[in-house]
């Protein structure tokens, strides 16, 4: 070969042109036929696959892509909205309640209402609808409306009824009971909240299983009986105002204990779990142990070992 | 002027010849689409040599560039119906066949294995060779097949894309505006992708050429 230096080398254009000179000898194009001959006669009696239909109405839809997808992602970001406004929460009805010791009205009609979980109950046409009149226990509530002044106690009194199955019917019965037309001035303010109705199930549920820790716990709900002597004989949920003394509950050991455990147990608990994770970030954190971890893992060579 | 001869008309600018060709190709497509299956031999005939060339210097394997025109002749004979004549015939075969050749370079990317074909001593060629031996010399025979060696090589160090361009402009001898048909590209990216790869072929074959 002549040196590198030669002034009469090919350009590279000339050199690459010389692939073309690289050609198969006859004797290829005699096998190259019969070869395609087979595979063309094997291609045409082969079954085609049962997607092969699919691909080509795919080609077929391809120019349609676009506009479709742009419409398949209009018609789902309306629905997500319309979904969005269709699982708007709604709050469940209660009924305010602003009892006295007189005769119960409509107590069907609410019963019904509550039942069917409707709107508001529309307290004032209720009342002015005929009756039945009983003499019955009543339920003594505050309203937030009544006396703007009251506690968290006293502000979810009213909703208790609901949720107490024992109560429910002498708590409806006294719901309407001699409602007048000038104290339901204002009913229709009465906030309603999904999780005051919350708050007042489990207060009912505990009130009910354990009406003496309640009372120990400083609940201004407490039974108490009217000072009709018949409604006496039977108890009533009753919220004591603001300026009335709490009533005076005996505390017994018992009721010490289990309310010292009901107040200490969570935080006692949630502080041991947060010491534990504050020490598990403290460990996997340390410096040392990431060093240590970082030293398992060796290179050498061409070998990656791994010390445990 | 039709949409069809437009469009022919945008690749075969350059060369009266092709347009002919592809005339006459398309006398054959017809034929073959009205149910004369035997015109599609003439077809094989004209492009066996010039499909295999190109699948050859893509692979720079002889008996994978075998397969791959074959599996170009079926494909092409299968869809010979959806073939409306809007490009020259020898780019929309040449299309499929780089289309195979690309996937099947892609799956068989790590296996490179290289079978050589004899090297025709033309008239280019023996120029070629004339300059860079001794015309006595006794081994000619060595320093072509050395030749053949480093050409491969070079190539197969380019990208595919780059290798496709090279291959169909210098070896082949396609048009910029064809090989944009063939490859599906703009005529830029031809031409920047021709001039990436000179540039990569010279520094490879520095010896051999004059630079």
């Amino acid at each position: 070969m002549k040196s590198p230096s030669s002034p009469g080398k090919p350009t590279l254009e000339s050199l690459l042109r010389v692939k073309r000179a690289e050609r198969p000898e006859p004797e290829f194009w005699q096998q190259f036929e019969s070869e395609l001959r087979r595979r063309q006669l094997a291609a045409t009696i082969e079954p085609k696959p049962w997607w092969l239909g699919f691909a080509a109405l795919s080609r077929k839809a391809a120019p349609f892509g676009m506009p479709v997808g742009a419409a398949a992602a209009l018609a789902l970001a309306a629905v997500v909205y319309q979904t969005g406004n269709w699982t708007t929460v709604e709050a469940p009805a209660y009924i305010p309640v602003v009892a006295s010791n007189n005769s119960v009205q409509n107590v069907s009609q609410v019963v019904a209402t509550v039942a069917d979980n409707s709107d508001r109950v529309d307290v004032k046409s209720m009342a002015a609808a005929p009756v039945e009149t009983i003499e019955a226990p009543v339920l003594v509530a505050s309203t937030e409306s009544a006396n703007p002044e009251l506690g968290n106690n006293e502000k979810i009194s009213p909703v208790v009824s609901e949720y107490i199955p024992e109560l429910q019917d002498t708590a409806f019965a006294s719901l309407s009971a001699g409602l007048q037309q000038d104290e339901l001035v204002g009913m229709d303010a009465i906030e309603q909240s999904p999780s005051k109705h919350y708050i007042a199930y489990n207060l009912a549920t505990a009130r009910s299983n354990n009406p003496e820790l309640l009372s120990t716990a400083g609940m201004n709900l407490s039974l108490s009986s009217t000072g009709d002597d018949q409604a006496a004989s039977s108890p009533v949920l009753a919220a004591a105002p603001v300026n009335q003394e709490p009533e005076k509950v005996e505390v017994t050991p018992r009721n010490a204990r289990l309310l010292a455990l009901v107040n200490a147990t969570p935080q006692t608990e949630s502080a041991v779990v947060s010491a534990n994770i504050a020490r598990e970030q403290a460990v996997r954190l340390n410096d040392d142990v990431l060093y240590a971890s970082a030293n398992r893992l060796g290179l050498g060579g061409d070998r990656l070992s791994i010390s445990f | 002027m039709s949409i069809t001869t437009k469009a022919l008309d945008k690749t075969l600018v350059a060369s009266p010849e092709r347009r002919q060709e592809a005339d006459s190709d398309m006398q054959l497509v017809k034929r073959v689409q009205a149910g004369d299956v035997a015109a599609f031999d003439g077809l094989i005939l004209k492009y066996r040599e010039r499909l295999f060339g190109v699948l050859y210097n893509l692979t720079s394997n002889r008996e994978d560039a075998s397969d791959l025109a074959q599996e170009a002749f079926i494909k092409a004979f299968q869809s010979i119906n959806r073939f409306q004549g809007q490009s020259a015939f020898f780019t929309w075969l040449y299309r499929i066949g780089i289309n195979g050749a690309l996937t099947h370079l892609r799956k068989n990317r790590l296996r490179s294995f290289f079978s050589f074909e004899k090297l025709h001593d033309e008239d280019h060629a023996s120029e070629i060779i004339n300059q860079l031996t001794d015309k006595k010399s006794a081994d000619r025979s060595a320093i072509i097949s050395e030749l053949q060696e480093k050409l491969n090589e070079a190539l197969q160090k380019l990208s595919i894309k780059h290798r496709t361009v090279v291959t169909l402009h210098e070896i082949d001898g396609l048009s910029h505006e064809e090989i944009a048909e063939v490859a599906g590209c703009s005529v830029g990216t031809v031409r920047s992708r021709l001039h990436y790869a000179k540039q990569l072929l010279q520094a490879e074959l520095k010896p051999y050429i004059n630079a």
